[in-house]
């Protein structure tokens, strides 16, 4: 087992260089000079001159990719373009709204899903199966930003109940944030969870347990849950990039102060070692999450081995 | 449309859409998305309006005889905008998915088949590809190529290819095991043979079904980067487009946003149906993905 | 079942907890902005957009400071004398402190000056100061600004708080690249804190030169969505918009609750024609695009009459503005459009398409920026609609600002139209003609080369006579009009909205200066 993890923290090497190589790539083809952006329309080219050369862009590509991948083996992410910012300060910064964010809407997830998913198996074909299969569909195929919208329309300005944006005021600014985040997610996980419980159990095996009465519901639901496991663990590590793409969206329509802005702004104005530092720290959560959901499920299902 | 008339050599596809068109709502949803394609290609006939013609006057103008979902913040025809959106919607939602698709077969049966290496290659930028947030890479992909519709067709070819390509190999590696399969190697059949005559029908019930959900995410991920301004252009009507053109009215005028979501979401939901369908009449597990 | 019911109730439980817990709590002295973007530093040398510049001219001050009236007044500087044409003597205020309690003096206003224009420093502004070289320090409270020749706009180009606003040498010595974040000046608010991309947080200046504003803090946040902005501050999130949508300004103005300054403001929106790229190279192309674009309809109907029409390249209220003919000369006539387009060789064919006498469609590329410019998309939307009409075939290419800035800057530029506004806030011509205009300058993004205009433009920069720099600015203006190098579409109006309880703002023409010190609250 300990081989097994040191091999997949290894694989994640390779990962991580081609991503950061990837983004180095794609935004080096980008048109624009970053040192425009950075000094404006007026610069003079002296000083354009003297920026590139301080942030080394007048440097070849592959000489600027191996400088940073030395950086950043240093632990230096580097300055921001734009303002001159360590560029791990501004993640430093944007993290934790997108992880709180996150997790609050994991959290929803969890706990509306699952249940959602067992429930709607367990009475399968009944109104109430209809009803949750109906709303996991619509959640699973309305567009996030969409959504979001039509949210702050409805309780920010119908029925002014709720915060619209930013998240100064406490609890209730990750209300409508977190659904909107944990929407796709949500139909996601509970369509995973009713058809893994349906394989589990067998459609026959649920027929009896009906026939025999509400009794064994309750050993019903233990079966259930029990399949249940295995979506529970694959939510936390597949959903997380897709949260993180959400998060993009979601956190631009309720103005939330998140990493995805972070990085959108960043691509829009070229600043290209935020978007590659951002890159770098999402995908080491990304392979750490899935190293994780790895090992719990060789802990919840001992079938799986170490392949 | 009807089962009975198919010839008997195609028996388990009988079958397999007799189960199909047991199922009501994916019936429904077909017959809702024929309806929507029926729209696309004759939107000029349908369209009440150019849906390029500003008419600045009846700019936002609520719902009402003239304009039946009412006129966007140019008084330009929603509904006439909606059914030339959806265009854009299918063909984005099938260029995209048919590219990633045709990539992901290739490289997925290279890597399968060919091992090694090579697989292993193939498979690392696969998994650099997929380790991307969702959304971030077609972002940089667009912006680095210009945003245009062909551009973000590639950007989400280039997000859907890494699962397709997976899938492919994984079941090229179970194949390729399999002892009929070494025998048509045996007997001297070549590799492209044995991979269009034995590998790709194999795959094919997968592949349909994936095909069909990632059409559905692909039309929500156009509508994605139109929302962030880099999906189809301006005066193109695309579903995504107009809600990120309209929602700066989000307080005076809701009903700009609101009618293109709505044929986005229904149309969504019919394609998931749609897909949900073929993964039940063809035995195959895709719920939830 | 049963399980599913305790999961739903649970799931009432969470939103009704969430719900009481909602509080829109605010301190009775905190002013609080909504604004549509983030600064990207609070260092005047390194950053100089609107969403910065509204926050740090409340925490920096100038020599020089232009006031609500357009005119020079003594800022951080009581009086100044002109030593010769190229040096010119500042008398500053004495037992002013920054806000670290570094003393301001003649060294402070050096080490700035020579920040601003060093190329080695951030310096973003270096090029607006043109031929200024440099500050010498005479003693403790006198300094001389040494110009490369004579400047005749000296005075306006000092009083650029986002190009030379008095930052603490101390400061910027202590945080190095961090200074944007921690800014120190000598206004009426000190920086407390920054949480990016959501708030930044002002307490006043206790020792404030002027005396100590009213107000104790001042929160500055992120609203990016303008629907979102509008319903935040209907709803009382905020006490103070900046950039309030058009299409419900009148609402706003008959609202009771609110208040609405407008003042005319120094910008002017307008599409560039490049003279570099066929067939806007050609001038009958360009008047007939002149007269094929309804300015009028997009005014009123697209920019929503929050702006006034534009009547020239510069904004009325800057020094050097002349009247021309450009209202009349462009006004929309599509009869005359199709007239001068024939002269030029393009006719409608069969399908109403302008062609030339091969066949092949007249085809502009059209750039536009979003976000940037009030409506700026949607005023090129329109006008890409306006031209199509026409028969115009337009390749529409629409972009972010940031990204639309840099694809300007590429050499391979191909656009024949380009959406873009310039606000001249020194309050003087030299600002808004000679970056335009002059041959060769960067922001010439029309490629206009005319050594008639450049000559002129060199004079009047150079002269220190106000009579001959209108006079040649106003040869500048007509000439410029008459080339039709822009379609001026409109020129700005501030305005700025703020709740009842919001009393004593002035409104500047110049967009960056909302100026807080004034204000008070009476909730």
């Amino acid at each position: 087992m300990y081989a097994y993890v040191i091999r997949r923290i290894l694989w994640a090497l390779p990962v991580l260089i081609g991503i950061t190589f990837t983004i180095h790539t794609v935004l080096s083809l980008t048109p624009g000079d970053p040192v425009r952006i950075m000094l404006g329309e007026t610069a003079t080219e002296a000083q354009l001159a003297a920026a590139r050369a301080e942030i080394g862009l007048d440097r070849p590509f592959f000489a600027r990719y191996v400088h940073y991948v030395s950086n950043l083996l240093q632990g230096d992410f580097g300055q921001s373009y734009r303002n001159r910012r360590a560029v791990i300060d501004e993640i430093a910064d944007a993290m934790p709204a997108t992880a709180k964010l996150a997790l609050a809407a994991m959290v929803l997830i969890i706990v509306m899903g699952i249940p959602s998913g067992i429930a709607s198996a367990v009475h399968k074909g009944t109104w109430f199966d209809g009803l949750l299969t109906t709303v996991a569909l619509v959640g699973l195929s309305m567009p996030v930003f969409w959504i979001g919208l039509i949210f702050i329309y409805v309780f920010g300005f119908h029925w002014p109940v709720l915060p619209i944006g930013g998240m100064r005021d406490g609890f209730a600014s990750y209300v409508l944030p977190s659904i909107t985040l944990a929407l796709n997610s949500y139909a996601m996980i509970s369509r995973l969870t009713r058809s893994s419980v349906l394989e589990t159990l067998g459609e026959d095996y649920i027929r009896t347990a009906r026939a025999k009465g509400l009794g064994s519901r309750v050993v019903l639901w233990k079966h259930a849950l029990k399949a249940a496991f295995i979506p529970i663990v694959t939510v936390i590590g597949l959903q997380f990039g897709l949260l993180m793409g959400g998060a993009v969206l979601t956190e631009t329509v309720f103005a939330w102060p998140g990493i995805g802005r972070l990085m959108v702004d960043a691509i829009m104005t070229r600043d290209l070692l935020v978007v590659q530092g951002s890159v770098v720290v999402l995908a080491l959560v990304f392979v750490t999450v899935n190293l994780l959901v790895d090992l719990a499920y060789s802990v919840l299902d001992p079938r799986i081995r170490y392949s | 449309m009807t089962a009975t008339t198919a010839p008997t050599g195609f028996r388990i596809r009988n079958r397999a859409l007799a189960r199909y068109l047991k199922n009501p709502a994916a019936v429904g949803a077909t017959i809702f998305l024929i309806l929507v394609v029926l729209a696309a290609i004759f939107a000029p006939h349908l369209a009440p309006f150019d849906p390029f013609q500003q008419h600045l006057p009846d700019r936002r103008a609520a719902p009402n005889e003239t304009y039946w979902l009412g006129a966007d913040e140019f008084g330009r025809d929603i509904l006439s905008r909606i059914l030339y959106g959806a265009r854009v919607a299918l063909r984005t939602g099938i260029v995209s998915t048919a590219i990633g698709l045709v990539a992901g077969v290739l490289l997925g049966t290279i890597a399968g088949y060919v091992g090694g290496i090579v697989d292993d290659l193939i498979m690392r930028v696969m998994d650099v590809l997929l380790a991307f947030p969702y959304l971030l890479l077609a972002i940089a992909i667009v912006s680095a190529l210009g945003p245009s519709e062909f551009n973000t067709q590639l950007a989400i070819a280039i997000w859907t290819l890494p699962t397709f390509a997976r899938l492919i190999r994984g079941t090229v590696l179970s194949l390729r095991s399999k002892e009929y399969v070494e025998a048509a190697g045996a007997l001297g059949a070549g590799h492209v043979g044995i991979v269009v005559r034995h590998v790709l029908p194999n795959t094919i019930t997968p592949i349909i079904v994936y095909g069909a959900v990632f059409i559905a995410r692909a039309i929500m991920l156009e509508a994605a980067l139109s929302f962030l301004g880099l999906g189809a252009q301006p005066p193109i009507a695309s579903w995504g487009n107009m809600i990120a053109e309209g929602r700066n009215y989000l307080r005076i005028a809701p009903h700009i946003i609101t009618m293109p979501g709505i044929a986005l979401t229904l149309t969504v939901i019919a394609v998931n149906l749609v897909a949900d369908g073929l993964s039940d009449a063809l035995g195959t597990r895709s719920k939830g993905a | 079942m049963r399980s599913t019911f305790r999961t739903a109730v649970l799931a009432v439980f969470l939103l009704g907890a969430t719900l009481i817990g909602s509080a829109f709590a605010q301190s009775d002295g905190r002013l609080v902005i909504v604004r549509p973007s983030d600064a990207i530093s609070l260092d005047p040398h390194r950053a100089t957009t609107a969403p910065e510049v509204w926050v740090y001219n409340n925490i920096y001050e100038t020599l020089v400071v232009l006031d609500e009236e357009m005119e020079i007044v003594p800022g951080l500087a009581h009086s100044w004398e002109i030593i010769d044409e190229e040096r010119t003597r500042f008398f500053l205020e004495e037992g002013v402190q920054f806000h670290d309690g570094t003393p301001f003096n003649a060294e402070a206003v050096a080490f700035t000056l020579e920040r601003a224009i060093d190329p080695e420093a951030p310096a973003r502004g270096a090029s607006w100061l043109g031929p200024i070289v440099g500050a010498e320090v005479v003693d403790e409270h006198t300094v001389d600004i040494v110009t490369d020749g004579p400047l005749g706009p000296l005075l306006n180009h000092l009083s650029m708080v986002f190009v030379v606003g008095i930052v603490s040498p101390t400061a910027v010595e202590t945080y190095g690249d961090d200074y944007g974040r921690n800014p120190v000046g000598t206004g009426p608010f000190e920086f407390v804190s920054w949480e990016s991309n959501q708030s930044i947080l002002l307490k006043r200046n206790e020792n404030y030169r002027l005396g100590a504003p009213e107000l104790e803090e001042v929160e500055f946040r992120v609203v990016p969505e303008e629907g979102s902005r509008m319903l935040a501050f209907m709803r009382g999130d905020a006490d103070m918009l900046l950039r309030a949508a058009p299409a419900e300004l009148p609402m706003l103005r008959d609202d009771p609750r609110v208040t609405v300054y407008d003042t005319p403001g120094l910008r002017v929106v307008y599409i560039g024609l490049n003279f570099e790229q066929a067939p806007t190279d050609d001038p009958r192309v360009r008047q007939a695009l002149a007269h094929a674009i309804d300015v009028d309809a997009i005014n009123a109907f697209v920019v929503e009459d929050a702006m006034v029409e534009a009547t020239g390249v510069i904004a009325t209220g800057v020094f050097g503005f002349a009247e021309t003919d450009v209202v009349e000369r462009y006004a929309y006539d599509p009869e005359r459009a199709l007239e001068l387009l024939a002269e030029a060789g393009y006719t409608q064919d069969g399908s109403g398409r302008l062609v030339d006498e091969a066949g092949e469609p007249l085809r502009l590329v059209q750039w536009a920026s979003q976000g940037r410019d009030l409506k700026d998309r949607e005023l090129s939307e329109t006008i890409s609609a306006q031209l199509r009409e026409l028969g115009v075939t337009i390749d529409y290419v629409q972009r972010e600002w940031g990204a639309y800035l840099a694809a300007l800057e590429t050499d391979d530029a191909d656009y024949n139209m380009f959406t873009m506004g310039w606000v001249t806030l020194t309050g003087d011509a030299d600002f808004g003609l000679y970056t335009n205009f002059h041959s060769g300058f960067a922001t010439n993004r029309a490629n206009y080369d005319n050594p008639d205009v450049d000559a002129d433009l060199n004079l009047a920069r150079q002269s220190l006579d106000p009579e001959e720099r209108l006079a040649a600015y106003a040869r500048v203006q007509r000439q410029v009009v008459e080339d039709v190098v822009w379609i001026p579409i409109y020129q700005t109006q501030e305005t700025v909205v703020v709740q009842e309880w919001v009393h004593g703002y002035v409104p500047h023409p110049g967009e960056y200066y909302v100026r807080l010190a004034p204000i008070v609250l009476e909730r």
